[in-house]
């Protein structure tokens, strides 16, 4: 009996010991509903698309500021890392800011191959990813947990289609585009518009990522109505350059300016030869839409230059987590978060957003065309309606 | 007799158009290939005498790009930006050479390790300066118009990057087979221990091979900026592949080596874009496995 008594009062001190310690630990219960919220950035940095992640940092930054750095009363942690336009190096750095830092949400990254690999291991954790430009069809077609902000790579594609068959009146086209997923579905949703409005696509090339000399490609171009390039970063230097120095007289037209073109802290390397070409841009700095001004101010004074494309993701892609998170409230479920996003409706720099129940965006989509100053003015508008039909991406114009 | 008067003029066209494309696809090919010959030749030689496999060779293209796009635009001389950027790769090769990699001959795994940290390093401070945009190659406006071929216009300036091949070609193989320093180089490549018995010392040859063959690297820069499209800092990494591939084609430690394999490549590589287009990224590649599967010491290399 009595070493019965002894051995209760071994375990009881244990359990007080452990009792003890866990509530001395100033995270415990409060992780949930206290403290900081963490928002996990993950950016190109470094790597062949640092240019235009940074802006999409420098975006994001603004948004922040601008909510006052605190949500529901609690200081807002943003734990930023660097992407490093690498599929290995990102996967590392999303396992850090989820099993370490423990964000409850990730903004981020431009780069599809990474979007593409982190989408398995965001629905593995129910973690949210919010991409900052459009993203691929496999992010829809196989992730659960990748919100795609600015629509799909097809879907931005698909109004400089329709603009260049309607309003330009060009029947043929003849395409470039780099061999990679994103190539292939930015340039895949300008034939899917092109087409469906009576447009002929006579030739498609595809050259491999890395190449500088385009002369071959340009030179193989057969004559069409236009020639519909999609160069990304670096790529639209050699592109442009060699289009001009081979004196080709069909007009450009981009389903997607790759960042560069329709860029102001970029477009004048490209010089006058980019004077009225057409595109389509994930955002443009001369949108007419709520909060565009005080954003374009407060980035213009903050470095120097008005936003381009992938600052403007970068922006939307933070607020729509702020109020994603906000919405969600103290519940701190990743299943409350999820259907907080799928709820939103939100008056954006992008115009009206909401997602679809494949978690894509409809926003609204601008085609450009560049003026004698490199101004990309505004020529249309369009929301792109994207949903899923016998496992393909369809795209049509919301009414 | 009808139907030939109607199509024939149409099947002249076509012909005439598929001729034009070839001409100036294999035009900017040879340009290409002379850029890769100045980068190639210097990897080439340094791999060759000293052993040394220096991966940070594209980075110093990217450093002469850079310095002379600087210089030139501040000069408005293209020749002195083209001094400039090699004269800068050369003393920052001499950095890489003196501080680092005269410590590593012939332990090749360190060599390797030691300057693929150079890549990054110097891709790292051309960011801090620069900024990460790429930057418009300079062409003086003398240079800027273009000739006609057929219904393609050529850049005069890729014209002049081929003369300049024309010209340094042989120079460099004079130097080479010609003269006094030629001749230790190639003592020092074919047995080095033999050269120094003989009282060669090669340390002074190595730090003037290694120098110059950064200094032809960050010529490559200058030159090369312009047909490829402009400065950023991809530019080394894009072209040292490339470079790698035609010293494999050319062999080692051989001018003439070094210039047919370029050129093969760059033709090769330019032709395929027209006619095989994505298929294009094997050319070089299938070109290199060949020569080693049939001539493993390169078409002109050193046995």
């Amino acid at each position: 009996m009595k070493r019965l008594t002894v051995c209760l009062m071994v375990w009881l001190a244990a359990i007080f010991v452990v009792l003890a310690l866990t509530l001395s630990n100033p995270q415990f219960g409060t992780a949930q509903t206290a403290g900081p919220i963490k928002i996990g950035g993950l950016f190109e940095l470094t790597g062949f698309l640092a240019p235009i992640g940074k802006e999409a940092q420098q975006g994001a930054l603004i948004a922040l500021e601008q909510m006052g750095g605190k949500l529901l009363g609690r200081p807002v942690e943003f734990v930023l890392e660097d992407s490093a336009t690498d599929v290995n190096t990102s996967m590392d750095k999303m396992r850090k800011l989820v099993e370490v830092d423990k964000v409850r949400i990730i903004v981020g990254p431009i780069f599809g191959g990474s979007q593409d690999a982190m989408g398995g291991y965001a629905d593995k954790v129910r973690v949210p990813v919010i991409t900052l430009p459009s993203g691929q069809n496999s992010n829809v077609l196989k992730n659960q947990w990748t919100f795609l902000a600015a629509g799909t790579d097809e879907s931005n594609g698909y109004p400089m289609g329709i603009y260049a068959a309607e309003k330009l009146g060009y029947k043929t086209a003849t395409t470039i585009g780099s061999d990679f997923s994103a190539g292939h579905e930015f340039v895949g949703g300008f034939v899917q518009g092109f087409e469906a409005r009576g447009g002929k696509t006579i030739q498609q090339q595809w050259y491999p990522p890395g190449t500088t000399n385009m002369v071959p490609f340009l030179v193989a171009a057969k004559k069409a109505d236009c020639l519909v390039t999609w160069w990304p970063g670096a790529d639209t230097f050699a592109g442009f350059k060699q289009y001009k120095e081979l004196n080709i007289k069909m007009p450009i037209v981009q389903p997607e300016d790759g960042g560069v073109t329709c860029n102001p802290a970029a477009s004048k390397g490209l010089g006058d030869v980019i004077v009225g070409v057409y595109a389509t841009v994930l955002y443009s700095y001369l949108a007419k839409t709520p909060g565009n001004k005080e954003f374009v101010e407060a980035y213009t004074k903050k470095y120097g230059v008005p936003p381009g494309p992938l600052a403007g993701c970068g922006y939307c892609s933070m607020q729509i987590a702020l109020e994603a998170l906000k919405k969600a409230g103290n519940d701190t479920s990743p299943e409350t978060l999820k259907k907080a996003l799928l709820g939103l409706k939100l008056n954006t720099i992008h115009g009206p957003l909401s997602f679809n129940k494949w978690r894509i965006a409809t926003y609204t989509c601008p085609v450009v065309k560049i003026d004698q100053n490199l101004v990309p003015q505004i020529v249309a508008e369009y929301r792109v309606n994207s949903e899923v039909v016998k496992g393909k991406l369809v795209y049509s114009l919301e009414k | 007799m009808l139907e030939i008067y109607r199509f024939g003029p149409i099947f002249w066209r076509l012909e005439s158009r598929s001729m034009d494309v070839a001409i100036v696809s294999i035009l900017a090919g040879i340009s290409h290939g002379v850029v890769l010959f100045l980068v190639a030749a210097g990897l080439s030689f340094v791999l060759g005498l000293m052993g040394i496999v220096n991966i940070a060779h594209g980075a110093l293209v990217m450093t002469g790009a850079y310095a002379g796009l600087h210089v030139a635009k501040a000069t408005g001389s293209l020749a002195l930006g083209g001094l400039a950027g090699a004269l800068l790769a050369g003393l920052v090769g001499l950095v890489i050479e003196r501080g680092f990699l005269k410590n590593l001959y012939r332990l090749q795994l360190e060599q390797i390790l030691v300057t693929f940290g150079f890549v990054y390093m110097i891709a790292n401070v051309h960011l801090w300066i620069y900024g990460a945009w790429p930057q418009a190659a300079f062409v003086p406006p003398s240079l800027s118009g273009s000739v006609t071929i057929g219904q393609f216009s050529f850049a005069v300036f890729r014209i002049i990057i081929i003369m300049i091949g024309v010209v340094l070609c042989p120079i460099l193989w004079w130097i080479q087979d010609r003269t006094k320093l030629g001749a230790i180089i190639r003592a020092g490549m074919d047995d080095p221990d033999m050269a120094s018995v003989m009282g060669i010392n090669l340390r002074p040859i190595n730090i003037a091979v290694f120098f110059l063959a950064a200094c032809l690297a960050g010529l490559a820069g200058v030159l090369g900026a312009s047909p490829l499209g402009g400065v950023n800092l991809g530019l080394g990494q894009d072209m040292i592949f490339l470079a790698v591939a035609v010293v494999v084609v050319g062999g080692v430690g051989s001018i003439q080596g070094a210039l047919t394999g370029a050129l093969l490549i760059g033709i090769f590589s330019a032709l395929a874009g027209t006619y095989l287009q994505v298929l294009a990224i094997f050319v070089p590649y299938i070109l290199m496995i060949i020569i080693l599967i049939f001539r493993p010491q390169g078409l002109l290399g050193r046995k």
